[in-house]
């Protein structure tokens, strides 16, 4: 077992450098850099200004060798400086990655918390009303798109309720967090209800629930011992990969409610061409990423006594 | 005594292409402590007409008309909490798939563990030596062991001896055995059959054994019910039924059992087989079900279905032949 998280983990590095290496060389053929974009849209920079900027940042040396720079850096541990903002590109990240994971666990939870139990009473009670509803709830959940949820959200609670701040961290405060939390955790919460209802379905046809009707005892133990926690490693495995996707919509939702997570560090730093901020925060993001998905592997063994991770049968 | 009686069940399934009749006025009576045989080809009934005793048909499906009379009261009546004192306490199930039937993430002592404490109200602790007690009677080595195992680390025949156990473990009235053999190896299955009669004999609990195995009917059973597309076709005496069978059905059943030894004969008759298939349950027929499938089929038969004649006071038989 113990063998098996320090394979997991040591496989973490392949992966990061894989990825690493792809985004380094799109970023940095994209048209235009840091020196360009810094004068914004109407002030263009003098060509002198410019190349000493290059030089400064080493934008002049080839790709390769920045590359290996980078890299070294990495290994350190130090993802280098901010092109633009002359602070390390670690400060940045540290100061920026805590709002993003308040509100992304928020996410999980309402979506966790509301979709397990809408799916599973929309598979109990199949056909009748509640699942029809939940269902439509599930299917608008998933198309609505965050940033119209959002602009819905601010304009209902904050312009005519006058309920909730419009935007902003605040000082990080509970008020602040409701509305990107929803808006960022309803798609979520749609997939787990859906997701959930399918398995539940699927588990109350096995012959193992039959038998468990058949023992007499109530139909809550039935559900609870014998269909919910078959059901639970499917619901498992969404919840990890969807988690991928759900860090990927902090960029809109931190944007649109200008929540200052790494989502909004992350789309500034790709318009300024801030290509080490821009790759810190995928690479911290894609971590986290790395991170859960093994939680998740690893709760499968909790789970299901038939899974288990050693080397003999592998 | 008659432990089980069941008059005139229909027992039907809702579709989108119609109605199902999936048990179609059927009537069986099992005494205390017998063995009562249901036969029949796959589709015929016979499940149904098990769980539909126990209670658990779900919709789409539902029981339509008729008694399930259990000790005298109908089963029919009960609410689900009444039921669920029934169900698995005095009248308990075991299925034919021993791979699915078990929950593949609790331990064995908790599957049967949940099952004496919701009867007998034990605790938790007790009802882990219970099982432990449960598991030695079936015969299943290391039994303190077994009991923390999963299912997924049994073999199939060790698993339908849990499901045994697990059934017999509230002393139940009546066991009800659906295919409890079908799948697995042979030599497991004359074991399993060995076991369920030794328990038998201990706990006097009657069986009602379905099957489409004649052989473990021949082997077990005393009284015996033929079924086809959903009612009964023949019922009697086991001797009677195998030496002097009276539906054209039961007799070609009988004559598409393998017998060890036949193929040495110089002739090497095949065996012989129902030709077609059972019919649809979802049309009703003005004419004998069996029809189509019939050798001793005449005119008469396409014209009239034909009625549950008795012959004696335990047999009866459906077909033309002995009506009127």
């Amino acid at each position: 077992m113990l063998q098996y998280v320090v394979k997991r983990i040591l496989l973490f590095i392949p992966t990061i450098f894989f990825i690493s290496l792809i985004m380094f060389f799109i970023l940095n053929v994209l048209p235009g850099d840091a020196t360009t974009m810094s004068g914004g849209l109407k002030r263009q920079l003098d060509e002198q200004t410019t190349a000493n900027m290059r030089k400064q940042l080493g934008l002049d040396q080839p790709l390769h060798i920045r590359y290996f720079k980078y890299m070294k850096g990495i290994v350190k541990g130090d993802f280098g400086k901010s092109y633009l903002r002359n602070e390390s590109v670690n400060l940045l990240i540290s100061e920026r990655i805590m709002p993003t994971l308040q509100i992304s666990l928020a996410a999980i939870l309402i979506a966790v918390g509301i979709g397990i139990p809408l799916g599973f009473i929309s598979a109990l009670k199949q056909g009748s009303w509640i699942d029809t509803l939940s269902m439509v709830t599930a299917v608008s959940g998933v198309s609505i798109p965050q940033f119209w949820l959002g602009l819905i959200l601010m304009y209902v609670f904050s312009l005519v309720l006058n309920w909730l701040p419009p935007q902003g961290y605040g000082d990080g405060g509970f008020m602040h967090m409701i509305m990107p939390s929803v808006t960022l955790g309803v798609g979520y919460m749609a997939l787990i209800a859906r997701t959930t209802r399918a398995a539940v379905i699927e588990v109350l046809n096995e012959d193992f629930v039959r038998t468990a009707r058949a023992k007499g005892i109530s139909e809550l133990a039935v559900n609870y011992r014998h269909v919910f926690k078959n059901t639970l490693i499917l619901i498992l495995t969404t919840v990890g990969l969807q988690f991928g996707s759900l860090v990927g919509q902090t960029v809109i939702v931190e944007k649109l409610f200008s929540w200052p997570g790494i989502g909004s560090l992350l789309v500034d730093s790709i318009f300024q061409r801030d290509i080490p901020v821009t790759q810190g925060c995928v690479l911290v993001i894609i971590g986290v990423f790395l991170i859960v998905n093994l939680v998740i592997d690893l709760l499968y063994v909790v789970i299901d006594p038939r899974i288990k991770y050693t080397e003999s049968n592998r | 005594m008659d432990i089980l009686k069941i008059n005139h069940l229909k027992t039907q399934f809702h579709g989108l292409d119609g109605t199902a009749h999936a048990v179609n006025d059927v009537s069986l009576t099992m005494k205390k402590g017998d063995i009562l045989g249901v036969v029949g080809e796959s589709g015929s009934g016979k499940s149904v007409t098990a769980l539909s005793v126990m209670g658990l048909i779900k919709p789409p499906g539902e029981i339509v008309s008729g008694e399930i009379l259990f000790d005298g009261t109908d089963l029919r009546n009960l609410s689900e909490k009444e039921m669920r004192k029934i169900r698995g306490n005095r009248i308990s199930m075991i299925f034919q798939e021993p791979m699915t039937s078990l929950n593949p993430l609790l331990r064995i002592r908790d599957q049967i563990g949940e099952m004496v404490m919701e009867h007998q109200n034990l605790s938790k602790k007790e009802s882990y030596n219970y099982c432990v007690e449960m598991l030695e009677k079936v015969q299943i080595p290391h039994p303190e062991k077994r009991a923390k195992d999963y299912p997924h680390q049994m073999s199939g025949g060790m698993r339908q001896r849990v499901m045994i156990a697990m059934a017999l473990s509230c002393n139940p009235e009546i066991l009800i055995a659906d295919e409890p053999t079908t799948a697995l190896d042979v030599t497991i299955q004359a074991q399993v059959i060995d076991l369920m009669l030794n328990l038998k004999e201990q706990y006097e609990t009657g069986i009602l054994m379905i099957t489409h195995d004649l052989g473990v009917i021949a082997e077990i059973a005393k009284q015996v019910v033929v079924m086809y597309a959903g009612q009964v076709v023949e019922k009697g005496d086991v001797f009677e039924i195998f030496d002097n069978p009276k539906h054209p059905y039961t007799s070609s059943l009988l004559k598409s059992i393998p017998k060890l030894g036949r193929r040495t004969q110089s002739s090497r008759p095949r065996l012989e087989e129902i030709k077609g298939v059972v019919p649809d349950l979802f049309t009703v027929r003005k004419y004998c079900d069996f029809f189509r499938r019939c050798p001793d089929a005449t005119d008469e038969c396409s014209k009239k279905r034909p009625a549950l004649v008795n012959i004696n006071s335990n047999s009866a038989v459906r077909c033309l032949k002995y009506e009127g």
